[in-house]
């Protein structure tokens, strides 16, 4: 079963090594302007108030890049599957199409996990440099931003299977979760405008993050729960008519 | 899954598409034989093939391959089966050392020794990607890997169209290497004759979706045989023993299906090639389908009701 797998990595690891490779460039780039704070032309206490959110920024930007990178070539290896005629020799290797999405959804968990163990590694070699007092709510924040990466796949899934190109399946991605994600912040802010005022421009944003997190840990777990099985549901049950239907046109 | 006479068996398969029925096609293939698969662009050989793997669902009949259901048991058959399509399937950033990994991963009988054996043999570069293969070194990779393993049954989809006749000859003589290990079958879908005359055991002949022919490929060339004679001693042939009649502006060759019978004393009866045979049984099928359409009774067509005394011979007459 790991050839599948192996067939997939092999098709679309270019963006993933890219990605990869940008990883290591900002973070080589959120070293260099962290040095600058402690040693170079920043240390004013000025800049220097910018540290927090420079420490959390450099911890999501490579997993924001992740995301984008791993949902492409997830995306991509499904639609390549096509243009090369592979499903031709997929229907008629010893698989069945449901197992053909299963293998897929477990390769969206294990893509998703294993970059977010990398995350959670370049971000803990750069708290031991340089401690982890931010970079402690930049991991909150990077875990949260994998989770919705891990969202993105499943939902991609049956798109992927039901479309030709790449920006049709992004378009209608986009259609499905940032707008209804927008919609959702939106409606929280305006609901929550008197504790928003609350904030002052002096506060710690580190502190503010990990005291929401805190504060909503039982509500924001059993949520991501239930979107998690939700999305895992959409990808099985709207992948595999896709599939079906695949391989009815594999026969036509 | 060893004890099984016919490594294919199909009755009465029928898949209906808009403009297109295949129907009621039925055929075995024995267990350690090579079927060649014929008929025209559209007859339905790769609709049948399809049914086969599954990959097209048919509408009714019974596919039957080792003895097990084609449906029931489609993990456990295509565990042993290789499929050949005309297309290769793979894709074009894969080198031949990674399709090896992948799939020793999928076919638990995957020798790997073997795949680089055939490698080295059709000369294919194994770290080479295969987009850049020539198209010929793109079907020898795909043969190469259908072959390694041990795969029970080989189903192939125009493998040697498009390829230059040495290449071709290089891939017929694997072929019948594979075929020496007494469980292995071969289906072989083709447009060239010359190869399955070399190399099949029997054929099978698809026309518009319906069978035409099957038969050990011997006792098709050994019945069937060419008659050069006059239009009217033509005409004279007994109906049942006449495939179909070429008639040119003297003359008439008939294609008759026991050209060792002895009315033909008087006449010399080439040897027909398998090409010639499949030929003549088309126009046969064509004229037959018109006569009945323009001999219905609901007909208004001027050429309505042409039957004569000779009738079915004379129905079976195509211009040259």
């Amino acid at each position: 079963m790991t050839g599948y797998i192996k067939k997939d990595w092999y098709v679309s690891r270019r963006p993933l090594l890219i990605s990869i490779v940008l990883i290591a460039l900002m973070a080589a780039l959120s070293y260099y302007i962290r040095f600058a704070f402690d040693y170079g032309n920043l240390t004013s206490p000025e800049a220097r108030a910018n540290i927090p959110m420079c420490d959390i920024l450099f911890c999501m930007l490579p997993s924001i890049l992740f995301l984008f990178c791993s949902v492409l070539a997830t995306i991509d290896s499904v639609l390549q599957d096509k243009k090369s005629h592979w499903n031709f020799f997929l229907f008629s290797t010893p698989i069945s199409n449901r197992m053909i999405v299963l293998l897929k959804i477990g390769e969206c968990y294990g893509l998703v996990l294993a970059g977010t163990v990398l995350m959670l590694a370049v971000n803990g070699v750069y708290g031991a440099v340089f401690g982890f007092r931010n970079v402690r709510t930049g991991c909150l924040v990077l875990i949260f931003i994998c989770f919705s990466t891990l969202l993105l796949h499943l939902i991609s899934l049956p798109f992927a299977y039901r479309s030709d190109s790449q920006n049709a399946v992004v378009g209608k991605l986009l259609l499905v979760t940032a707008l209804p994600s927008y919609a959702l912040l939106m409606g929280w802010a305006l609901t929550h405008a008197e504790d928003l005022k609350k904030i002052s421009p002096s506060d710690d944003i580190s502190t503010l993050m990990l005291q929401f997190f805190r504060e909503h840990a039982a509500l924001l777990l059993t949520a991501a729960v239930i979107l998690l099985a939700a999305a895992t549901a959409i990808a099985y049950f709207g992948s595999l008519p896709a599939v079906q239907k695949r391989q009815e046109l594999c026969g036509n | 899954m060893t004890d099984y006479e016919n490594a294919i068996e199909i009755e009465n398969l029928t898949k209906r598409y808009d403009g297109f029925t295949l129907q009621d096609v039925s055929f075995q293939v024995p267990k350690g034989s090579i079927m060649g698969f014929v008929g025209q662009n559209g007859a339905g050989k790769s609709t049948t093939m399809k049914a086969l793997l599954n990959i097209v669902k048919k509408d009714s009949g019974n596919i039957r391959i080792f003895g097990l259901d084609h449906i029931r048991d489609e993990v456990e058959i295509k565990k042993h089966i290789a499929v050949v399509f005309d297309e290769v399937p793979f894709h074009d950033v894969l080198n031949a050392k990674q399709l090896s990994r992948i799939l020793k991963s999928i076919y638990s009988e995957w020798d790997e020794h073997i795949f680089f054996q055939y490698l080295d043999r059709f000369s294919l570069p194994v770290k080479k990607p295969s987009g850049q293969f020539s198209k010929g070194m793109k079907m020898k990779l795909q043969i190469a890997a259908a072959l390694s393993h041990n795969a029970k049954l080989l189903i192939m989809d125009e493998p040697t169209s498009g390829l230059d006749p040495v290449v071709r000859s290089e891939m017929l003589d694997v072929f019948m290497e594979y075929i020496q290990e007494e469980d292995h079958t071969i289906l072989l879908s083709s447009h060239i004759t010359s190869d399955l005359e070399r190399i099949a055991d029997s054929i099978t002949f698809i026309h518009d979706g319906k069978l035409l022919l099957t038969e050990y490929k011997d006792d098709m060339l050994y019945r069937h045989g060419i008659i050069k004679c006059t239009q009217d001693e033509a005409a004279a042939f007994p109906d049942e023993e006449v495939v179909s009649i070429r008639i040119t502006d003297f003359t008439a060759s008939v294609m008759v299906n026991n050209r060792n019978n002895p009315i033909y004393a008087g006449y010399t009866v080439d040897p027909a090639p398998l090409d010639e045979i499949l030929l003549y049984y088309v126009h046969a099928k064509n004229l037959r389908e018109n006569s009945i359409h323009e001999n219905s009774p609901r007909s208004d067509s001027p050429h309505a009701g042409t039957r004569t005394e000779n009738g079915a011979a004379q129905e079976k007459r195509w211009q040259a």
